[in-house]
């Protein structure tokens, strides 16, 4: 490689263009990175475009028109409907999802120096699945007061504050004297997410027919209900987590090598420790709250990004958001044109696509 | 990784991107068609979600009216076979169910999620939804709605008069039972394991209109119960609902040690019943009931 | 000035280091010497700032370490730990590169290529440059930690303050070249008037490259003081609980220690 990843990469880019000339040249993260942003702006494309009414982005300007005159063409109306209220807002939702939970994989791996560590690990997807259980098996009955305050909210706001208390109560058992136990932290996290699965199975022996299909709907995970209130909804977090994300490569680069060398290299450890898991916790949270359980994306992409790239998080991380998100708008693309006017759920066709894919680089090239 | 297969991957990554944006490109120009509906309002292109809108749509003669259904609908068979399937009818795609082009979406009111319903209610189609009921009054009421929605009251009056007529027999008939049966309903059942309906399900309401006790009474919902227990609600009779996934049917059931020991084992009274039939409450009730009545009380079947 | 003035540490009732003072002076090696389990690691530890004494202070330049954090500490002082088992495959370049990435430390991409190239060079493993640190042999593990911390020494912001390098065991797994080649760049630093402290188990080595040594056994300081004083017979053959012979001719040279007869009777090796 010409360009070696020194410094930022937003840095190399502008160093790589301004000295050289053709792609050839580029650092493999850059060519990566710039690779994954094209892949991405098409699958964005592509979900705005691809859809079972078959109405096209040339519809873009009579939709447009029916947003703002006071039109009374029906076809005109119908394509604003899909483009700006259903395409839209999915195609918003499912970069966020994607990206968020590809991100939070990518953090877990490097904080747990694991590369198998998943936020399924720390408790965080379960008690996110637990929350948003109880809300749909105990709407009716206990939590009415809940889903009848915050109407359609309930179960986003429900999903995330799960995976935010179960976070919290995990950092409190492990936290020993400011310092966080990784060991402990993992061993209790795996027995918390035992510990709501087994309350979840509960709550799923409790209920009734037609929320038990609630329940099986939304732990395959689907972005069927993307709308703007739950874009505004994630907006905040997606907010969070990009401003956050920058300031943690450092702290992430630094921890792979151990935490006695990361804080030699003058991290904050035990902050950077509670920043990375909070901010986990809040990708997490918010994805599963707008679409449900979506395996797959946290552990795989940024194995693929790794294969590609190395571990270097300066990469690691903006390649993985950019490729999480491509990933699941093409599967989301895939999900609900293939049995259209049905859909399939968005965390099979993502097994479908991507396994053999993966286990096709891992074969190639050997594990790490 | 070596410097080589590096810049390869990173290669193939580059062209599999560039056709990336190439097939969205060609997606939009071929997505491009005809997106103008002629929007003839004397004919009506309906939308059913739910199988007792769709039996109720095709007793009032709007079969050929309907342009796609819901999972559910399967009867009559030609509304599963030969109409356009939205999937599950609460887990609807928003974007799916505005493609087949309807104009009326009738849909039952359990139909989800909420996201997809509010799109559809902000559509150019007419969005009616229709009242779930479980009991005779319900299914009239179902019936009144949709007959409304489809403009055709002459039709829903008569339907309405033919099925109360149907109930009121169906109650006469009852009541002339008067040592009721004690009844399981197996919603699936496999070696070890048999998902019974308990109170408040469907099973039990159509157990109640066939003047049955359900046997499974004290439990609540649909749950699964060990053989064992079953010997303890010493069931009368057993209904297998049939076109489950996989699961014993009626007579391997009737084999299975423990449920030999009940009295509807003894007796051999066990039966595959379809579940579309039995617990749509559509307007096929009462004929489901009076089935049941027929099956359980042999002697009442000639008051029938 | 690096400096543990009469610092103890212990995890719940066990004491790992009792009452030990140490200083560190810009230019000066100081080695420590001892059997395993006396504390050698611990007191590094603390002097790094990675643990918190139990009882007593470790002060620089007379502040609190606890009160300088640990970007501050950074840019103060580089340590090269036993052993890293990186979970992830960075490049040797990269490792050495992380030496850089510390707050406050103002560089360009040049600089930092610069400043890694340097280091690798110095601790000779440029050719190993792009290799996966994973496929590394312990001993060039060592090295590459060595380059990182040699880079975050390089680049350290501020030049007027006394800069110190800490080393665990820096030649453990090396072959007798790179222990010198090791041992030459440790003096080298020293010389450009950075503190050092190195846990070495080769007496000999401590003899010829340290200005001072530190005896430690069961958590104390047994002795300490120039070679040619401090390495000498009670104390080293009751330390290492093994005895030794001690070649003090001519004697103003490094001493040189032979080990004897051997009873073992703690968890040690003596002298490796």
């Amino acid at each position: 490689m010409a360009v070696d990843r020194g410094d930022m990469p937003r840095h190399a880019f502008a160093r790589a263009y301004l000295a050289r000339t053709t792609f050839k040249n580029w650092s493999v993260g850059a060519r990566l990175l710039i690779g994954s942003g094209v892949a991405l702006v098409a699958a964005a494309f592509a979900s705005l475009a691809i859809g079972p009414t078959g109405i096209s982005l040339f519809a873009i300007p009579q939709a447009i028109g029916a947003m703002f005159g006071n039109t009374d063409d029906v076809a005109a109306l119908q394509s604003r409907l899909v483009l700006f209220d259903l395409r839209l807002p999915r195609t918003l939702i499912g970069m966020f999802v994607g990206a968020a939970l590809a991100v939070a994989g990518a953090m877990m791996q490097g904080l747990f120096r694991n590369p198998l560590a998943d936020p399924g690990l720390v408790g965080v997807s379960a008690g996110a699945a637990l929350a948003a259980i109880a809300t749909i098996a105990l709407g009716d009955s206990l939590a009415a007061f809940w889903v009848n305050a915050l109407g359609i909210y309930a179960l986003p706001v429900s999903a995330f504050l799960g995976g935010i208390i179960t976070t919290t109560l995990l950092m409190i058992v492990a936290g020993h004297s400011g310092q966080l136990m990784m060991g402990t932290l993992l061993l209790a996290g795996i027995a918390f997410g035992a510990l709501a699965g087994a309350a979840s199975g509960l709550i799923a022996y409790a209920s009734d027919d037609r929320e038990l299909r609630d329940l099986t709907l939304w732990s395959m995970g689907s972005l069927t209900g993307s709308s703007w209130e739950k874009v505004a909804a994630v907006a905040p977090f997606a907010l969070i987590i990009g401003v956050a994300i920058p300031s943690l490569v450092r702290a992430l680069n630094g921890l792979l090598l151990g935490e006695a060398e990361a804080y030699h290299l003058g991290i904050d450890v035990p902050r950077a420790k509670l920043v990375i898991i909070a901010i986990t916790a809040a990708a997490v949270g918010a994805a599963v709250a707008v679409a449900g359980v979506i395996g797959f994306v946290g552990i795989v992409v940024p194995h693929f990004v790794r294969l590609i790239a190395g571990p270097d998080h300066r990469v690691l991380l903006p390649a993985t958001a950019l490729i999480g998100a491509t990933v699941i708008l093409a599967a989301d693309v895939v999900a609900r044109t293939i049995v259209a006017p049905s859909e399939l759920p968005i965390g099979i066709v993502m097994a479908i696509i991507g396994a053999p894919i993966f286990l096709h680089l891992v074969l190639r090239r050997g594990m790490l | 990784m070596s410097k080589n297969q590096t810049s390869r991957t990173a290669r193939a990554s580059w062209q599999a991107a560039t056709f990336v944006v190439a097939l969205a490109l060609a997606m939009l120009t071929i997505g491009h068609t005809s997106d103008a509906r002629a929007a003839d309002k004397s004919s009506l292109r309906i939308l059913s979600i739910g199988s007792d809108v769709t039996e109720i749509l095709y007793e009032l003669g709007f079969g050929d009216q309907i342009v796609a259904v819901d999972t559910t609908s399967q009867y009559p068979p030609e509304a599963l076979e030969n109409k356009p399937n939205v999937g599950y009818m609460r887990a609807l795609s928003p974007e799916g169910v505005l493609s087949v082009g309807a104009n009326l979406i009738l849909a039952s009111a359990g139909s989800g999620p909420p996201e997809t319903i509010r799109a559809l209610k902000a559509s150019s189609a007419r969005y009616v939804e229709v009242p779930a009921g479980k009991s005779a009054e319900g299914i009239l009421t179902k019936v009144e709605a949709i007959a409304a929605a489809v403009d055709a009251s002459d039709a829903g009056a008569r339907l309405k008069d033919k099925l109360a007529a149907e109930f009121k027999k169906l109650g006469q008939t009852a009541r002339t039972v008067t040592k009721k049966k004690k009844v399981l309903f197996v919603l699936n059942a496999t070696g070890g394991r048999i998902i019974v309906g308990g109170a408040g399900t469907s099973a039990d309401e159509i157990l109640r209109l066939a003047a049955a006790d359900n046997a499974a009474a004290n439990v609540t919902g649909f749950k699964p119960l060990t053989t064992e227990s079953v010997i303890a609600m010493a069931p009368d009779a057993i209904i297998v609902m049939k076109g489950g996934r996989g699961g014993l049917d009626a007579a391997e059931l009737g084999r299975v040690p423990a449920i030999r020991l009940t009295p509807a084992g003894k007796t051999g009274e066990l039966r595959d019943m379809s579940g579309v039939f039995l617990l749509g409450f559509g307007p096929r009730a009462p004929k489901a009931a009076a089935s049941l009545i027929a099956w359980l009380y042999p002697e009442r079947a000639g008051s029938q | 000035m690096l400096e543990a003035s009469n610092v103890s540490f212990a995890i719940g009732k066990t004491s790992l280091i009792e009452n030990v003072s140490a200083r560190l002076k810009p230019g000066a090696v100081v080695g420590v010497l001892g059997p395993n389990g006396a504390g050698k690691s611990t007191l590094l530890r603390l002097l790094s700032g990675e643990l918190v004494p139990t009882t007593g202070r470790v002060l620089l330049d007379g502040r609190d370490l606890s009160s300088i954090g640990s970007a501050g500490l950074a840019g103060r002082r580089a340590v090269v730990p036993q052993s890293t088992a990186l979970a992830f495959p960075f490049s040797v370049r990269e490792v050495v590169a992380l030496g850089v990435s510390v707050p406050n430390f103002a560089s360009t991409m040049d600089d930092v290529d610069t400043a890694v190239t340097a280091a690798l060079n110095r601790v000779e493993l440029s050719h190993l440059s792009h290799r996966r640190y994973t496929s590394l042999s312990g001993g060039e593990r060592q090295r590459a930690h060595l380059a990182r911390a040699l880079c975050q020494l390089d680049r350290m912001p501020n030049t007027s303050d006394a800069r110190f390098l800490l080393l665990d065991e820096p030649t453990a797994s090396l072959d007798l070249a790179h222990q010198l080649l090791v041992l030459d760049q440790v003096t080298h630093v020293a010389s450009s008037g950075v503190g050092v402290l190195a846990v070495l188990h080769d007496i000999n080595l401590a003899a010829r490259f340290c200005d001072e040594v530190i005896l430690m056994s069961n958590g104390r300081i047994t002795r300490s003081g120039a070679p040619n004083d401090a390495l000498r017979d009670p104390e080293l053959s009751d330390v290492y609980a093994c005895r030794v012979l001690t070649n003090t001719e001519p004697p103003n040279a490094a001493p040189y220690v032979l080990p004897q007869v051997c009873s073992l009777h703690r968890d040690g090796s003596g002298a490796s």
